[in-house]
């Protein structure tokens, strides 16, 4: 049984194995919309608490431990670079609203590179091409989880998993926990589908896929999401 | 933007000083927009509500500004730690030792005495201004990148007077650990080491005289930064102010003064930023609320309108999350 230790969110294994987190681009921008709330002005699906509870993680966690990979933190820069986007034909405006833009992604880097890790990519094969594993693996999502999300979208259709970025950060975390074997590595994320479907990726990818990886789904911390 | 419409705010406490009615005119006549303030308050609120390519503030604002507190230097700061590649030229008269070190060290673009002429080219402080606001419009902001590059683990050690060094060594070792190697330099034999290839380099010096041998061995020394970091420890003296501004002037990471007696924990502490910012230009970390307040286009009472509907949100939100 593994004991944790809930002091600010992030479950802690209590145990002689070290844990790392993956941070996904949900988990920067959400800790990002915590100190500047009016960038989600117009996202309903914005939780206030949720965004606090990762702020705090982010800010507390111990120096080194969290990881954001170089992909992640692109998309990160996409994200905030085109949410609310300035789209007047002032562009004096524009500058000023690109500038305070930028200013939001410095924050965000200065606490990244004085607290915690960037990594980058340094596989023979692109991410992308290790992300295909995923993506072609047709029977990875089981009826149970296709149950679940048909639930999810309420007749609609519309949910996703795995659909490109998503297995393209499993292979970051696969990359990671294989460069720390000794070491527990976590993904820690808003997105619950890719948190659910982890047991069953490590399962049916045993042969190649890092066996010391977890993942962690951040709204719903008195929950233990895999294993 | 061509350098003819750039547009600098310029805020300085005495719009009736001959200075400063003759810099406005010149930078006026340069072409550029300048719109003039004379209280900190203005010139903050400038820099959330409009784009300017440069900011010209002046540091002492006690004769306007009396219900205000701080000065030309903490709104230096502001202002980088917002952006930090935010172009900013103290121009003043009444700036002190203390504030020509805190300048240099928070990346102002430029610092010029009012009463200062050029020690290179003669011009006037009103002429070095311009020239120095047409250079920092040619100046190409610098991309940041994540990556975080390993310093080579060597430090180039630069100066002539041995107590310095000794304990600028000491401290190196104690800061960066043992596994770095230092390299010692006199001053003007530095003109033959590659600064390039350290991690760091230390420029340990009481005063430098304003040779133009001098001169060459410092800008060269300070032109390769951000990779690596340059740390100027020199003496903080009124007489020699032309020579701290000088050096203040050639972007150093950091400047230190040594009559300071705190001067070597500072170094020690701007060693290990020099660490974590090499190859990179610093990002200073900005007060939260003066983040928040960059929305400054939405009215104030906004924010509070804002925090109010997403809480509301996050009720209802989480609990059909739940179910």
């Amino acid at each position: 049984m593994r004991t944790t230790d809930r002091r600010y969110g992030l479950h802690r294994a209590v145990s002689s194995v070290k844990t790392f987190y993956l941070v996904d681009t949900n988990i920067l921008f959400n800790c990002l919309a915590a100190y500047v709330l009016r960038i989600q002005l117009e996202n309903r699906h914005f939780q206030i608490a949720t965004a606090r509870r990762i702020q705090a993680v982010m800010e507390r966690t111990d120096e080194g431990v969290i990881h954001v990979p170089d992909l992640v933190w692109a998309e990160f820069v996409g994200v905030v670079l085109q949410k609310n986007m300035d789209v007047s034909v002032d562009l004096d405006q524009l500058r000023l609203w690109f500038r305070q833009r930028e200013g939001y992604i410095q924050q965000m880097q200065r606490m990244v590179l004085r607290r915690h890790r960037f990594w980058q990519w340094s596989g023979p094969d692109s991410p992308y091409v290790v992300a295909q594993r995923f993506t072609c693996d047709v029977d990875l999502i089981d009826q149970a989880t296709f149950s679940w999300m048909a639930k999810l979208s309420r007749g609609r259709g519309s949910e996703k998993l795995l659909d490109g970025m998503d297995a393209v950060i499993l292979a970051y975390l696969n990359a990671i926990a294989q460069s720390k074997p000794e070491s527990r590595v976590v993904l820690y994320t808003t997105d619950r589908r890719l948190a659910l479907i982890l047991p069953r990726v490590r399962d049916r990818h045993e042969d190649w896929f890092a066996q010391n990886t977890d993942a962690e789904y951040a709204p719903f911390v008195r929950r233990r999401v895999s294993q | 933007m061509s350098e003819e419409t750039a547009r600098i705010l310029f805020m300085d406490d005495e719009p009736q000083s001959d200075v400063v009615i003759q810099a406005l005119a010149r930078l006026r006549e340069g072409g550029f927009i300048v719109d003039f303030v004379e209280s900190l308050g203005e010139a903050i609120e400038g820099y959330y509500s409009r784009y300017y390519d440069v900011f010209i503030l002046d540091i002492d604002m006690s004769h306007q500004s009396i219900d205000e507190d701080g000065n030309g230097v903490e709104v230096l700061k502001l202002f980088v730690s917002l952006h930090n590649q935010t172009k900013v030229i103290l121009f003043s008269g009444a700036g002190t030792v203390e504030h020509w070190f805190q300048a240099a060290s928070a990346h102002c673009y430029a610092y010029i005495h009012k009463l200062d002429d050029d020690p290179e080219t003669g011009a006037d402080s009103i002429g070095r201004l311009v020239d120095i606001v047409q250079a920092s419009l040619a100046t190409r902001p610098v991309p940041t990148s994540p990556g975080r590059v390993a310093p080579p683990t060597r430090a180039l050690l630069v100066g002539d007077d041995a107590d310095l060094i000794m304990d600028a060594r000491a401290v190196i070792t104690e800061a960066l650990g043992a596994e770095w190697q230092i390299v010692e330099s006199s001053l003007i034999a530095a003109l033959d080491a590659d600064p390039a290839a350290q991690g760091v380099v230390v420029l340990a010096q009481r005063r430098f005289q304003m040779r133009p041998r001098v001169r060459d061995v410092l800008a060269r020394l300070l032109a390769v930064a951000p990779r690596p970091q340059t740390i100027v420890c020199c003496e903080g003296l009124d007489d020699l102010r032309a020579s701290i501004l000088y050096v203040a002037n050639q972007h150093p990471f950091r400047m230190l003064d040594v009559a300071n007696p705190q001067w070597l924990a500072q170094l020690g502490k701007s060693l290990n930023e020099a660490h974590i910012w090499y190859a990179q230009q610093e990002i200073q970390q900005a007060d939260p609320g003066a983040i928040r307040r960059v929305h400054i286009v939405l009215p104030e009472d906004v924010e509070e309108a804002t925090r109010a509907a997403l809480e509301d949100m996050e009720w209802n939100i989480g609990d059909d999350a739940d179910n």
